[in-house]
């Protein structure tokens, strides 16, 4: 091994303990979630990486043969606990897909409100955690302080904080509380005018910007064919968006435009994410100023004992880390055939991290992580 | 919108904050004030409460929970008809779904605004003995005793599973 090329002292290169193992898992404060990388370490640098996943396998996909559909609801939201309400949708809506089943108007709606709070909440997490992962503290207390408005809605709204389980097959369960939309507009109010405290501490900080330009590059094309969706996609110059691409909820009705950096760099992946929670702030904004009256329900009969009619499909939402789908086998029971999950963080988590992290500095992965939006439940589920 | 690099005296924005009310409250003293009421949100789903008189016994809430939370059981003194079964929830596996609440075709089963599960222990307990006492704290037989602080009710014309 040529030690020149690593960052070594002399006095470390006479070290019998230069090459160790380290294991950067679930004890260690940067990691988002039980799963783990075995990183050989030279020094300070990384020379190789092995994934050690299967810390978090709770087998979600085979539980939901054994169940119910209504019952499985509750077990969706669990698949990824900061970005609940995508399962909720995507499931529901590949049910109804084989249903045949077009739910009321202002469910849709109330759909897409709660599915752009979810990000809200997911994206708040995220850009704390970048801001964490590199020493600065200030913006995580701030952006959990800031989540907890949203979770206030959310309990307001459904009933939970965390685990929703608001969307059921045919639509939604509730309407909306008494002066809960004009509340959520201050609320998206507050938290608009919170943006230009987040930028001067973390996007216009030139010590971010000096930490993150050039970590973790990729490009258009190198994007496109591992498999990488929702922002890390779009951080790479590809205007590809579920929500305009195929849209489901309601999307379609809403203006926005699909927003795109060049770099492809974890900055322009965390600047990525600054945007898209803006642009969800806004289309919140949109769908309170659109929302029609009427059902929130389709009338599916007795839901406890619901048999979905033989078929299979597959539905995609654009959550706030890509695309999550489900495809649903029937036959006609009261239970699912079989569910299968595709969670959008797996070619990040596994393949770029094969990439990336070999020449990488041990205090560059944890904000690599964070900026990739790397969920272990995704693909550990 | 560019967010370019600036001044590295622009994280100093942040000491502004200093001289803000902190977001926390001092609960149990303080109690959040968001909704209309303090506290919890008039659609909570803590403790359950069942009105003993309208409950028919049929063993929906049993059926739909997604967890086996619910066995129906026989209250201590009443006759061991079908329709005397009432529902008896398990808080060690109860995930607080609402379903049970949903299906319940009477409207007796709901859920309260409660959420404090603690309870003092005796302090001189054997092994096998200190995993009754919290098997018979956790399974709880609800009652009317929180009607008065609902939580999540679904009224009876708005039937969500039917």
């Amino acid at each position: 091994m040529n030690f020149d090329s690593y960052t070594l002292t002399k006095i470390a290169k006479n070290d019998k303990y230069t090459t160790y193992d380290l294991f950067f898992g679930p004890n260690h404060p940067g990691m988002n979630g039980n799963f783990g990388y075995v990183l050989d370490m030279v020094g300070t640098e990384i020379n190789n990486v092995r994934i050690n996943a299967g810390q978090l396998h709770r087998g979600f996909e085979k539980l939901m043969e054994r169940r119910g559909w209504v019952q499985n609801l509750t077990l969706v939201p669990r698949i990824c606990v900061m970005d609940p309400d995508p399962n909720e949708v995507t499931y529901c809506m590949a049910v109804e897909k084989i249903m045949n089943v077009e739910i009321p108007e202002r469910a849709k709606y109330l759909r897409t409100i709660t599915l752009e709070m979810s990000r809200l909440t997911s994206l708040l997490i995220s850009i704390g955690g970048a801001g964490a992962s590199l020493g600065l503290y200030t913006i995580m207390h701030w952006t959990m302080a800031d989540r907890d408005k949203v979770l206030d809605m959310f309990e307001w709204l459904t009933g939970g904080r965390v685990y929703h389980i608001y969307n059921i097959p045919g639509g939604v369960r509730r309407d909306t509380p008494k002066g809960f939309l004009e509340k959520l507009y201050e609320t998206m109010e507050y938290l608009e005018s919170r943006l230009p405290d987040y930028d001067s501490l973390l996007f216009e900080n030139p010590i971010i910007h000096k930490r993150l330009k050039g970590l973790g590059p990729v490009t258009k094309e190198e994007a496109r064919k591992t498999g990488l969706s929702g922002p890390n996609l779009r951080a790479s110059g590809n205007a590809l968006d579920i929500r305009k691409d195929a849209p489901y909820a309601a999307y379609s009705e809403l203006e926005f435009d699909i927003i795109t950096q060049e770099e492809g760099d974890a900055f322009a992946r965390a600047l990525q994410m600054r945007l898209e929670y803006e642009q969800a702030i806004d289309l919140i904004k949109q769908a309170i100023k659109k929302m029609p009256e009427g059902d929130v329900h389709a009338n599916l009969g007795n839901l406890g004992m619901l048999k979905v009619n033989p078929g299979e499909a597959y539905a995609k939402v654009e959550s706030s880390k890509g695309e999550f789908g489900y495809y649903i086998v029937s036959k006609g029971e009261k239970k699912p055939y079989r569910v299968s999950v595709r969670g959008p963080s797996l070619p990040a988590g596994f393949l770029w991290a094969t990439k990336h992290l070999p020449k990488m500095k041990i205090d560059d992965v944890a904000v690599w992580m964070g900026t990739f939006g790397i969920c272990a439940p995704d693909f550990d589920k | 919108m560019a967010l370019g690099e600036k001044s590295i005296s622009s994280p100093l924005s942040a000491i502004k904050n200093l001289f803000k009310k902190p977001v926390t409250v001092r609960y149990p003293n303080e109690e959040l004030e968001v909704y209309s009421e303090k506290g919890v949100s008039e659609r909570f789903r803590g403790v359950h409460s069942n009105d003993m008189a309208k409950c028919i016994g049929c063993g929906s809430c049993e059926r739909i929970c997604p967890v086996n939370a619910i066995v129906m059981t026989l209250p201590e003194g009443s006759e061991d008809t079908r329709k005397q079964y009432r529902p008896k929830i398990d808080y060690g596996r109860c995930c607080f779904c609402a379903f049970c609440v949903d299906v319940c075709p009477t409207v007796s089963l709901k859920m309260s605004k409660e959420y404090d599960f603690t309870s003092a222990a005796p302090m001189k307990l054997r092994d096998g003995e200190e995993v009754k006492f919290v098997m018979d704290e956790f399974n709880y037989l609800p009652t009317d005793k929180y009607d008065d602080n609902p939580g999540y009710v679904t009224g009876k014309k708005k039937k969500v599973l039917g």
